[in-house]
This record gives structure tokens, C-alpha cells and sequence, in this order.
């Protein structure tokens, strides 16, 4: 019986590993949390925690709770409502003045001043930082002389100044702010994380900073890893409109929210935004929460990036482009895989947002196999199959294997998913223009208005135009806009919003909501437009 | 299995055993296998799935990589026998289309495996003194590495860049040839020094000619028993590893891709993950069944 029991080991020792690798994603986080903190599952950040370069969700996440601005939004009504700010007036919304509050202070004890401002705006747009957010800055007078422009394939001469000229320290408390051109928005813009102080150690030490975030928000980081998650306690010196009434929030990173779910489920967490679509099914998710699901509305819309590269010359075609748009059946998806939480998307601009305009794709982000076939047989048909490429540690696979099948089905093209190692791998993939399929895209508004849904996403130089679109008249109108007046502007803004149907950058999927479950120990569970957690309302049950 | 052909039937004529016709130990060991019903239906059920990896026509009409959303989690019925799953893909389809990969994984990893072991085993044992200390050490080595973690480790650092079954079966195979290499080295070791081989070796015979005239076919029968048994094992492992994310990749449809997307929708569709768990399972019963019923017929000891 040697061999038998050769064969029972091997079995065994397999049922340990699948086990160990289980306990792997969770080592560690069975145990509850100290009285007063709440648990929230997060995801590892990207690269280094600082604001200027965080662009993506994981890293916001942990940043946000740390970091304070000017202006901060109400999360019931979304409006502005000043933070640090104790005023910004401007006549011409070219020239803003800007004053703050006395006595706010950084997680080091230093008093937040406008020098904290003003320096962490110079250094987050000197063009050698190489900052995401750079562009942010664009508008100040001043920007160029610290991005000068090469020639093509030549590395840009070192700027001669390190400061713009359109910023200027008044005193402690005061600084002014001089635009290129009127900038109505300008107010809700400085909302960003980009516009955020930095405390002087910041500069001294970057990379450090990078690891341990020190901000001016209403928590403190005290400890943490990309790896681990973090520990954030609240700032006993905080002195904002977002007091919170929790002790701190332990920040735990899962690998998957499978298993977060599970751990939520179980008692382990508090915190899950964002359901696996799995448990949507069936309504599975309220019958295991009992009542402490919540459901609520995002300014979030979910598409379908393509490049705009010689990488798939198909693609390249716009009527390809349109026809793989026509072939999905948004509402199905919706419909069966999240169980009707969400909506098709019916344009770029996701609703609930200042210039949103129901229906702006028209017909050609609706279901319509006729046409489909009828424009693929007009641009030449598809040669080859067609890839999806997602993330495979994102919970978008089931999604879109459901895009695929449509397209597949409906256009008889040969359509295959396929993972890509992990977040990071996805995001570099998908950026270098070397992408030769389709991949998902999330657009989640860093401030409700139009501008924020087209801008970084579909102008030439915008930060998140993974897939490298480039049109003339597009940007001729951004351009235009950036120039007119708050409703003006919002009317070429959505005029360059239809113009994206003829071209059909990325195809607009549907605007999820956002499902969010807590563990019976919280309560008042809410959240900001754009998804953000408002820790500040979140209250413990005795 | 030569030799002991002609062993045999010497003895027999003498008759000692009168009843018992010109039989060798693997005709006997056949006879006795034919006598067990439980080997039938180990054979005829292996059979079914052999047709459905070959030919999987045969069996359904539905394109498995047709999915149709408005089908998702339809439970069984008439026509779609295993009901859809989430994605609304035929499950019964998506079954008979997954036995090719599976199966071949397993296939072809029990034959690198088999090969790679029986010839280590077989250089070893037969030759012995430094060789046979440096593949017996290095031997416990891949014996001491869990296969399973080590299919992980390899898999995990080669990230999702394709190659699929081969790939696949040849992590395996090098990881899993150890059992192999020692069986055959300790039953080498046996025949090494029996008559025949002595007299081959006066005989003039080179040692080439010994090992594999002589040697490999009457040491060779242990190493079958083992590698049925680890058929079976490895179409668990493949399903393992495709379960983790690491086998095979979509659109490559297995056991184990099947089971690894149902798991999150067990509570909405149990259908969806019970139909590919159940095959699955009959397919490694059946081949530990046989593998167990052909250790038992060539082991002397247990008639």
C-alpha cells in the first residue's frame, strides 16, 4: 500500500498549501481592532504616498483621511465648504486671493502657512519632479518657464527657475494666485489633492515622506506598509470641519475582496466598499448583512480603454471602434451581473455631475446588433482575435468576460480575456501605448464637473489618456472653454463631449453605484460623491 | 519482459501446475485484472473520457465559448443537462470541452515524468558507486520539495505569459519525477545482479545492452503501477493549480479553470461548481481504482 498512502499525503499536503495560502491573505487581520477604531479593507498603493503623484484609487484612499486643503466638499450636498481656507475671493477669476486660518496645524506640530502652499505647488509643477499632477498647474502664470519645451526626442533643458511667477507669498496667512486666463472652476478645483500644503520636512526628504505621509488632515498616520496597510489615529490637533468621532481607522490590505467580503462576514472587518459582484447575485450580499448593506449613487463611470496607437491598426478605425460599442449589451450586464445596481452609461460624463447630459453617446453606446455588423463590414471586418486585458488582482473579470462574450456573439469576432499579474502591471501596460487590445477603465471624479470627466481622460496631454488619444478639434474646444465663463463653458465643454462619438476614445460601459456593507458595530455609513469614505460622520455603536 | 517469458513456462511444463496454461507474470497479472468488474467500469468510464478529450463533438453540439448573458445561472434542464453558468455558458459543454486539457496536462506530465525518473533511476541503480550517489542526492532534493509549492513558486515568478498544457506539464514532470527515479533504481538494484545479467555479462554483452535488453524490461513494471496511480494525482494538481490561478489560462477551458470561476458563485449557482467537481472527481477515482487494481495484480504477495 505504499503507493495509496504516497497518494493520501500528496492529497493532504495539497489541502495544507490551499489552506496556508487562504491564512495568507489574512494572517493577521483575524483580530479585532482596538475600542474606538473602525477596520476598512484597502488596497496597495501604487507607488510612493505623495499627493502630487497618486492618481489612483488605492493610494487616494489612504492618502485622503491624512491630507486637508483649501476647500473640502460637504459629503450630503457636495458643495464647497472651506477648509484650511478661511477665505478665497477673487474679482476677474484670474487673480485669487487666498487666506487662511490661523492655528492649523500638521501631524509635526508646524503651523500649516501659505509658504506650505506655495512651495508644495512650485515643487509639484517644476517639471523635473515629475509628478503626475503636474498639469494641474498649467494655469498659473508661470508654468512654462518651469516646463520648458524640447524638440522632439531631445530631453528638456533644466528650467532656470524653480519658483512660478504667478504665486506670491502676501504674509503668513495670505498668498495670491495669478491665472493665465480666467479659471471659474478654479475654487472647486483646489479640492484636489494637487493643491494640498506639504510641511517643510517634505522637501528636505521626499522619499521619506513618500513612505510616511504628514498632512493636515483629521488623521495621523502612526504606522504602515504598502503591504501590511496602515494604521491612522485621529489628530488630537485637528482643527477642520471634518472632526471625526472614531479613534482611528485601520487601513487592512486585501489581495482580493473575496476574502474581505468573507471577512466582513465573519465579524473581522467593519468597512467594505465595493461588493464582489458575486454576492450582488441573487441579492446574496443583503441576506448574509442583514440591513447593513447600504447602496448609494457615484460619480464613477466604468469603460473600455483602446489604444490610439499603430499597436492594433483595427482599432484605429472609428467605426470599429463604434461597432465593438453597439455590440455590448450594457443593460444585461448590469442587469444579471450586479443585479441592477448601476446603470448603462449613456455618455463620458457620469450623472449627478455640473454639465452632465443624459444621452450624449446616443445611439452608438446602445445594444444594436444590426448596426454593429453593419459598421464592422463597413470598416473592412476585424482580422485576428480580440483581447481584453484587466488586472487579475481586480474583481473586473467577470465583467469582462461578459463585454467579451457580447462582442464575440454579436460580431462573430473571436474576443479573449486575459489577466495581467496585478495592478501595477496592468496600469504600465496600459499606459505604454504598446497595448494591443481593449482594457477597463475607471473614471472616478476627483471634483463634480464636466471638466474633470474629459480633460484628463481625452485631451492630448491629459494625465490619464492611457490610450494616447489625440484630437485637434477636441482639444481646440477644451482650450476654449478653459477661457469662457462657469456656464459658458460648461456648454463647449459638453459640445466637445459629443464630439468624442465620431472618434469613440474609450467606449463608456455603465456608472456603477456604490455598494458599501459594515459590520453591526458601525453606523451613519456615508460617502462622498466620488466614493471617498466621510470618516467624519462615521459613528460607533456603544 | 523477456526473460522471465521464457522463465515460466519451463516450470509450468513440468507439471507442477497443470491447469495453469503458458501464463507470464504479466499475462497472469492481465488475467487477474480482467476478473475484477471494478476495473471495467474504471476502464469504461476512463474510456467515455478519453472519447470526450479526443472527440468532444461527439458528445455536444453547443459551442462551449458561446455564452449567452441571458442564460446565467439557468439551472439544469432539458437540453443543457448541467444548466448555464454566470457567465451563461453551457456547463455540460464547458465539461466535455475541459476533459482535453485536463486530461492532457495529466497525460503528458506522468510521461515526463515517468521518463525523466525511470531513466535516472534506471543510470543509477544500474551503474551505481559515484553516479548513483549524485542522482540518489540530488533525488532527495526534488523529493523533499512539495510539489504543489514548487508548481506555485514556478508558476507564480513566470507570471501569465501563455504556454498553457506544455507549460504546465512540464513544471510538473520536473517536479514530480523523484518517486519515479527511486522505484526504479531500488528495483534495478534487485535485478542487477540476478543470473540472466551475470550471464549476459560473461557472455560478452555491453553494458548498454544489459540495461535495456535486460534490465529495463524486468524493472520496468513497478514504475507502470506508480505512474497510473499518479495519473490521477495529477489531473487533481492541474485543477489545484488552475483553481489558484496559476495552471491553465482562459480560453483554454479545464476541470479546474470551471471550478476556480464557480467558487465565488456557490451560494447563487451551486450547479455551476458541482457538474466539473463531480467529473473531476469521478475521473481521478477511476484512475486511482485502476492504478490500485494494477499495483495489486503485479504484486506477488497479495494473491
Amino acid at each position: 500500500m505504499k503507493q495509496s498512502r504516497f497518494l493520501v499525503g500528496a492529497a493532504l499536503q495539497a489541502a495544507a498549501m490551499v489552506g496556508a495560502l487562504a491564512a495568507g491573505t489574512t494572517a493577521g487581520q483575524a483580530q479585532t481592532s482596538q475600542p474606538g477604531w473602525v477596520s476598512v479593507s484597502a488596497c496597495t498603493p501604487a507607488g510612493p504616498l505623495i499627493p502630487t503623484n497618486t492618481t489612483e484609487t488605492c493610494g487616494s484612499d489612504v492618502l485622503q483621511p491624512i491630507l486637508a486643503g483649501l476647500v473640502t466638499n460637504d459629503a450630503k450636498t457636495g458643495a464647497i465648504i472651506d477648509d484650511i481656507a478661511e477665505a478665497i475671493t477673487t474679482t476677474d477669476n484670474k487673480t485669487w486671493r487666498i487666506k487662511l486660518r490661523n492655528g492649523r496645524k500638521f501631524h509635526d506640530g508646524t503651523e500649516v502657512l501659505a509658504r506650505n502652499f506655495v512651495d508644495a505647488w512650485n515643487w509639484a509643477a517644476y517639471g523635473p519632479n515629475g509628478q503626475s499632477n503636474n498639469d494641474w498647474f498649467s494655469v498659473i502664470v508661470g508654468y512654462g518657464d518651469l516646463n520648458p519645451k524640447a524638440p522632439k526626442g531631445e530631453k528638456p533643458p533644466v528650467p532656470a527657475t524653480k519658483a512660478m511667477s504667478g504665486l506670491k507669498v502676501l504674509n503668513d496667512h495670505e498668498f495670491q494666485v495669478e491665472l493665465k486666463l480666467p479659471v471659474p472652476v478654479f475654487k472647486s478645483q483646489l479640492s484636489y489633492k494637487a493643491f494640498y500644503p506639504m510641511p517643510d520636512s517634505f522637501f528636505a526628504d521626499p522619499a521619506a515622506f513618500g513612505r510616511k505621509p504628514v498632512g493636515a488632515g483629521p488623521f495621523q498616520l502612526v504606522s504602515g506598509t504598502p503591504d501590511t496597510g496602515y494604521k491612522l489615529a485621529a489628530f488630537p490637533g485637528y482643527g477642520g470641519p471634518a472632526k471625526p468621532s472614531i479613534k482611528g481607522v485601520d487601513l487592512r490590505i486585501y489581495t482580493s475582496r473575496e476574502a474581505a467580503y468573507n471577512d466582513l462576514v465573519a465579524g473581522n472587518l467593519d468597512l467594505l466598499r465595493d461588493i464582489p459582484a458575486s454576492k450582488l447575485v441573487a441579492d446574496l450580499w443583503k441576506r448574509d448583512l442583514r440591513g447593513r448593506a447600504v447602496v448609494q449613487p457615484r460619480a464613477n463611470i466604468q469603460a473600455l480603454g483602446m489604444p490610439y496607437t499603430d499597436a492594433n491598426p483595427h482599432l484605429l478605425k472609428p467605426a470599429i471602434r463604434q461597432a465593438l460599442s453597439m455590440a455590448i449589451d450594457r443593460k444585461a450586464i448590469v442587469e444579471i451581473l450586479f443585479n441592477g445596481i448601476g446603470q448603462p452609461a449613456t455618455g463620458w460624463v457620469p450623472p449627478g455631475v455640473e454639465g452632465y447630459q443624459p444621452g450624449a453617446c446616443g445611439e452608438y453606446c446602445s445594444f444594436n446588433p444590426e448596426k454593429a455588423k453593419e459598421l464592422l463590414a463597413k470598416a473592412g471586418g476585424y482580422k485576428g482575435d480580440i483581447k481584453v486585458y484587466y488586472a487579475g488582482d481586480s474583481e473586473v473579470k467577470s465583467a469582462m468576460d461578459a463585454v467579451c462574450n457580447s462582442i464575440q456573439n454579436t460580431l462573430g469576432i473571436t474576443c479573449v480575456t486575459s489577466a495581467l499579474s496585478d495592478n501595477a502591471a496592468f496600469r504600465s501596460y496600459t499606459r505604454s501605448g504598446k497595448v494591443d487590445g481593449l482594457f477597463p477603465s475607471n473614471w472616478t471624479m476627483d471634483y463634480p464637473s464636466i471638466d474633470n470627466a474629459l480633460v484628463p481622460l481625452y485631451s492630448k496631454e491629459g494625465t490619464s489618456n492611457r490610450g494616447a488619444y489625440e484630437s485637434a478639434a477636441f482639444d481646440a474646444l477644451l482650450d476654449k472653454a478653459a477661457t469662457e465663463d462657469s456656464s459658458a463653458a460648461i456648454k463647449t465643454y459638453q459640445e466637445a463631449e459629443r464630439l468624442l462619438i465620431a472618434d469613440m476614445p474609450r467606449v463608456p460601459l455603465w456608472n456603477p453605484a456604490m455598494t458599501v456593507g459594515h459590520s453591526p458595530k458601525v453606523r451613519s455609513v456615508t460617502l462622498y460623491a466620488n466614493g471617498r469614505i466621510d470618516y467624519s460622520a462615521l459613528a460607533l455603536k456603544e | 519482459m523477456t526473460d522471465l517469458l521464457q522463465a515460466t513456462p519451463r516450470a509450468a511444463k513440468d507439471g507442477v501446475e497443470p491447469r495453469r496454461r503458458n501464463r507470464s507474470l504479466t499475462g497472469e497479472a492481465l488475467a487477474l485484472l480482467g476478473r475484477s468488474p471494478l476495473v471495467w467500469v474504471a476502464l469504461v468510464v476512463l474510456a467515455i473520457l478519453a472519447a470526450m478529450a479526443i472527440a468532444p463533438g461527439l458528445f455536444t453540439n453547443v459551442d462551449p465559448q458561446r455564452c449567452i448573458l441571458l442564460n446565467s445561472r439557468k439551472p439544469p434542464a432539458y437540453g443543457s443537462w448541467f444548466g448555464f453558468d454566470i457567465q451563461g455558458c453551457d456547463v455540460f459543454a464547458r465539461t466535455v470541452y475541459g476533459a482535453r486539457a485536463s486530461l492532457a496536462v495529466a497525460l503528458l506530465a506522468t510521461l515526463g515524468s515517468t521518463l525523466i525518473g525511470g531513466a535516472l533511476g534506471l543510470v543509477a541503480g544500474f551503474n551505481g558507486g559515484i553516479i548513483d550517489a549524485v542522482i540518489s542526492r540530488v533525488t532527495d532534493v526534488v523529493l523533499g520539495l512539495p510539489t504543489l509549492l514548487g508548481a506555485i513558486v514556478i508558476l507564480a515568478t513566470l507570471g501569465n505569459t501563455g504556454g498553457g498544457v506544455l507549460r504546465l506539464a512540464l513544471v510538473l514532470s520536473l517536479l514530480g519525477w523523484a518517486t519515479e527515479a527511486r522505484l526504479m533504481r531500488a528495483s534495478v538494484l534487485q535485478i542487477r545482479n540476478a543470473e540472466y545479467v551475470r550471464a549476459a555479462r560473461v557472455a560478452g554483452a555491453s553494458s548498454l545492452w544489459i540495461a535495456l535488453r535486460h534490465v529495463l524490461p524486468n524493472a520496468v513494471a513497478p514504475l507502470l503501477v506508480l505512474a497510473t496511480l499518479s495519473l490521477g494525482s495529477y489531473v487533481g494538481t492541474e485543477a489545484t493549480l488552475s483553481y489558484l490561478g496559476l495552471g491553465l489560462q482562459p480560453p483554454t477551458i479545464s476541470w479546474g479553470t470551471a471550478i476556480s470561476d464557480a467558487q465565488p458563485y456557490l451560494a447563487s449557482a451551486p450547479h455551476m461548481l458541482m457538474f466539473p467537481s463531480l467529473v473531476l472527481t469521478v475521473t481521478v477515482l477511476a484512475l486511482v481504482m485502476l492504478g490500485e487494481a494494477v499495483r495489486r495484480a503485479f504484486d506477488p504477495r497479495s494473491r
